[in-house]
């Protein structure tokens, strides 16, 4: 029992000491979360705010969307791994009443038992007001559960700093590619030909679909609109049956948020990946973007709101 | 309220073992006991307070019933009383299955839905069946009400057994009303027996859990597996049922030797049995004792016959898969084991023998592995699937990381290759299959860390099997059997702390996980 109880002092010291540090994985992230909502905040409004993980970042063109539709887009892309919590907590914070919120959170996010390790390392070094808002029971978990690798990685960080480069960003908060090809090698593209679907399903219960149906009702409070659309991921035909893509358009419409585009919209073939299956490369993005602009152009209704500037 | 979770673990139980141990010292046992029989209805409460009045109506019921029935007399009563809780059982366990029967057979649509089964009834049902049978047979005398509630109702057996017999938790509530003094021996046995299934829940059987239940789940979406998986996923579940259940077990023992009452054990490395006879002598012992005292015996045993012998096996085996599940596939499951014990005892009867004691060993896991794929599917055509994956009949590619080897033995033209999503997370589940497998096969039991220590009713029996096993089988269940006398030492208290620690992050990282056998 004093080993158990030490043990557990011990740990919650160690996590209260070396918390607020950043980590070498939570400096890169929230340099990019930050950066985003600078210009999310310094961008016009009405605004049309695209919300997701690195799906977002790393596959869709707000500054081309802007250019088409003739609206002020910006990409709000953060990191799928921090969850829909944290992406949609910072979101509201640059959000103003008139806004459009499109959420493009990547399928595995509707069907999440437990927040990732990401989510509580990136919280704890630019999200501290996040956690502190979340119940006591949830914080406790939180602190037990911190990863030693989150740990050793803020050791490394003060240590040595951040090895990565971040990479720029344009002022719609689009990524800037260095090359237009994929960074993908042969072997990588031999693998993903062998890839099989994903299990493509909504959990109701899930923590982040939670997060998202509260950030639903905020957003009616606050006079947002929100809209969401399909992530990018990578083809396959069995998704022509797929049960799960209708379970995520009914949870939207139920909540009264309408759908833009439709699941193939957003589906490419191995030519258009950068190196995962939802990031793009410079092709794929600009696919994407086509596809998502014409996509809004067909809702007149949601662009005219935000041409104009006294709604 | 999970064994594995920080309510449980941080709240309930230290309030349970403090208010049983001040009102055991300050005041008079009766009121302990009556403590942990009301402790015991809120840990059942909490899980679904619906439930509550059934649990304590099938109490009561059959309380009040055992008071009238009278040894060898009184007939109907007794019928009566057994088909009170055979009806119960089948109309909140069975009437769902025997709707969807009927309404496949006749097309005709039933009304009746949406029976959700209470949690551990399989269990309380049993224990109170048996507890009228010895009455009815005049094997036991009538308890009072408050001991009898908590025969049925102690919490680290509530839900999911071991299935408990009234002989032998009766008389440790009777003895226990004249001790007082505080068995910290024992309470520290508990503790450990606590933390190692923590352990093995926690860290082993779930982390198997989260690699074989999305390959069963994509063969159940219509998939059909390489071999390599289907063999993965099968031998996934093998393992993670084994941990899971033998946790589940380890802390059901542990939580009761912390209130200084011991169970009967239930699990006994069932993976290093030499035969389907064996395997079924350790592997839920408490639900074999039931199946053979109160369901084989009665139906003549072997004493009709080789033939009706066999019969009697497959009924037994049949009913204990049905016990397990309102499902074919768990009917299956008890046939199967029926055929192989039915085999087993003919391969006895012709004397035959193996040539080496492994090829026991190896062909018994086959067997169970084989089995546990029934078990574990969602229905017939996804058993199926993976069967026929197994078989080698949906092709015979292997992962794309072996190719390199392939093409040096000059075998890459042959063989096909796939690859998994997600590299990283199949690799790790294979090495968890690799490492939990040799603790099944070759690891010491847990019981057996506590050498002089009475953690169990039936020690004396199982200390023999120990002994004339380690006579026989040398080679095995020494390989990691070194740790000895666990709890006399300072260095393995500290151990003992640490890995409840261990426990406790992993159970806050991860989502919840009930036991396996919560669901039967």
């Amino acid at each position: 029992m004093i080993s158990l109880g030490s043990a557990l002092l011990g740990h919650l010291l160690l996590v209260q000491a070396a918390g607020s540090m950043p980590s070498v994985r939570s400096a890169g992230i929230c340099a990019m979360v930050e950066k985003r909502m600078e210009l999310a905040r310094s961008a016009p409004s009405p605004k049309l705010l695209i919300i997701g993980g690195s799906g977002v970042s790393n596959g869709i063109s707000a500054g081309s969307m802007s250019e088409s539709l003739g609206v002020p887009v910006q990409n709000f892309g953060l990191q799928a791994g921090t969850g829909t919590g944290f992406m949609l907590d910072r979101a509201k914070s640059v959000l103003r009443k008139g806004d459009i919120a499109m959420l493009a959170f990547e399928y595995h996010l509707y069907n999440t038992k437990r927040p990732s390790d990401v989510a509580l390392d990136v919280a704890m070094n630019c999200g501290r007001d996040f956690l502190a808002r979340q119940p006591l029971q949830s914080r406790i978990r939180d602190a037990l559960s911190l990863p030693y690798s989150a740990l050793f990685s803020r050791l490394r960080y003060a240590i040595m700093g951040n090895p990565h480069n971040e990479p720029a960003i344009t002022a719609h908060g689009d990524i800037i590619f260095q090359s237009p090809r994929s960074h993908m090698g042969n072997s990588d593209i031999e693998r993903i030909r062998r890839y099989k679907p994903m299990e493509i399903a909504l959990n109701p219960d899930s923590p982040d679909v939670n997060e998202i149906r509260k950030f639903i009702g905020w957003a009616k409070q606050a006079d947002v609109i929100v809209l969401a659309t399909w992530p990018n991921t990578l083809a396959f035909s069995e998704y022509n049956k797929a049960e799960g893509f209708k379970a995520i358009e009914r949870f939207y419409t139920e909540l009264g948020v309408p759908m833009i585009g439709r699941p193939a919209d957003a589906m490419v073939g191995i030519g258009l990946l950068d190196d995962t299956q939802y990031h793009l490369n410079a092709a794929g993005v600009a696919t994407r973007t086509v596809k998502l602009s014409a996509a809004l152009a067909g809702r007149p209704d949601v662009t005219e709101k935000l041409r104009s500037p006294e709604h | 309220m999970l064994f594995n979770s920080n309510i449980f673990l941080f709240i309930y139980l230290p309030i349970v073992l403090t208010g049983f141990y001040v009102l055991r010292s300050r005041t008079n046992v009766p009121w302990a006991m009556a403590w942990l029989a009301a402790s015991s209805l809120f840990f059942y409460g909490y899980w679904d307070l619906r439930f509550l009045p059934l649990l304590l109506f099938s109490i009561l019921g059959n309380y009040t019933l055992s008071h009238f029935i009278r040894p060898g007399k009184s007939r109907a009563l007794f019928v009566a009383a057994i088909s009170f809780n055979l009806l119960l059982l089948a109309f909140f366990k069975y009437a769902n299955f025997f709707i969807d029967n009927v309404e496949e057979l006749t097309g005709a649509a039933v009304p009746l839905r949406q029976i959700v089964l209470p949690v551990g009834i399989s269990f309380f049902t049993f224990t109170q069946i048996a507890f009228l049978v010895d009455r009815w047979r005049g094997d036991t005398a009538q308890p009072g009400l408050v001991n009898y509630g908590l025969f049925v109702t102690f919490f680290p057996h509530l839900i999911a057994g071991p299935i408990l017999h009234h002989r032998e938790m009766m008389s440790q509530f009777e003895t226990m009303q004249a001790r007082s003094r505080w068995d910290i021996s024992a309470f520290n046995t508990g503790l450990c027996l606590l933390a190692v299934g923590l352990i093995k829940k926690v860290v082993i059987a779930d982390s198997l859990g989260s690699f074989a239940s999305p390959l069963f789940d994509r063969a159940a979406g219509g998939e059909s597996l390489e071999a390599v998986l289907a063999w993965s996923a099968a031998l996934g579940y093998h393992l993670q049922i084994y941990f899971d259940f033998s946790a589940y077990c380890e802390m059901a023992m542990g939580l009761a030797l912390m209130f200084g009452i011991r169970f009967p054990v239930n699990f006994d490395s069932p993976y290093q049995a030499r035969s389907i006879i064996d395997f079924w002598r350790r592997w839920h012992m408490t639900l074999s004792r039931f199946l053979r005292d109160y369901l084989y015996i009665p139906l003549g045993g072997n004493r009709s016959g080789p033939v009706r012998r066999m019969v009697n096996l497959m009924i037994v085996m049949l009913l204990g898969g049905l016990w397990h599940g309102a499902a074919w596939t768990f009917v299956l499951w008890g046939g199967l084991h029926g055929l192989y014990l039915m085999i087993n005892h003919g391969w006895n009867r012709l004397g035959l023998r193996l040539p080496w004691p492994w090829l026991g060993l190896l062909l018994t896991n086959l067997a169970v592995i084989i089995a546990w794929v029934t078990f574990r599917a969602e229905n017939f055509p996804t058993a199926l699937s993976i069967y026929r994956s197994m078989a080698l009949m949906n092709g015979t590619a292997l992962p794309l990381e072996a190719r390199h080897l392939l093409e040096f033995l000059g075998l890459s033209g042959q063989i096909g290759y796939f690859a998994e999503n997600s590299r990283a997370a199949f690799y790790i589940g294979l090495a968890w299959i690799g490492g939990a497998g040799v603790l099944a096969l070759f690891g010491r039991s847990t019981l057996r860390l506590f050498p002089g220590q009475s953690i169990a009713t039936d020690q004396a029996e199982l200390e023999r099997r120990w002994k004339a096993r380690d006579q026989e089988t040398a080679d095995l269940g020494r390989v990691l059997g070194g740790m000895r006398g666990l709890t006399a030492s300072a260095g393995a208290a500290v151990a003992i702390g640490l890995v409840l620690f261990w426990s406790i992050r992993v159970i806050n990282s991860a989502p919840h996980s009930e036991f396996l056998y919560f669901q039967f």
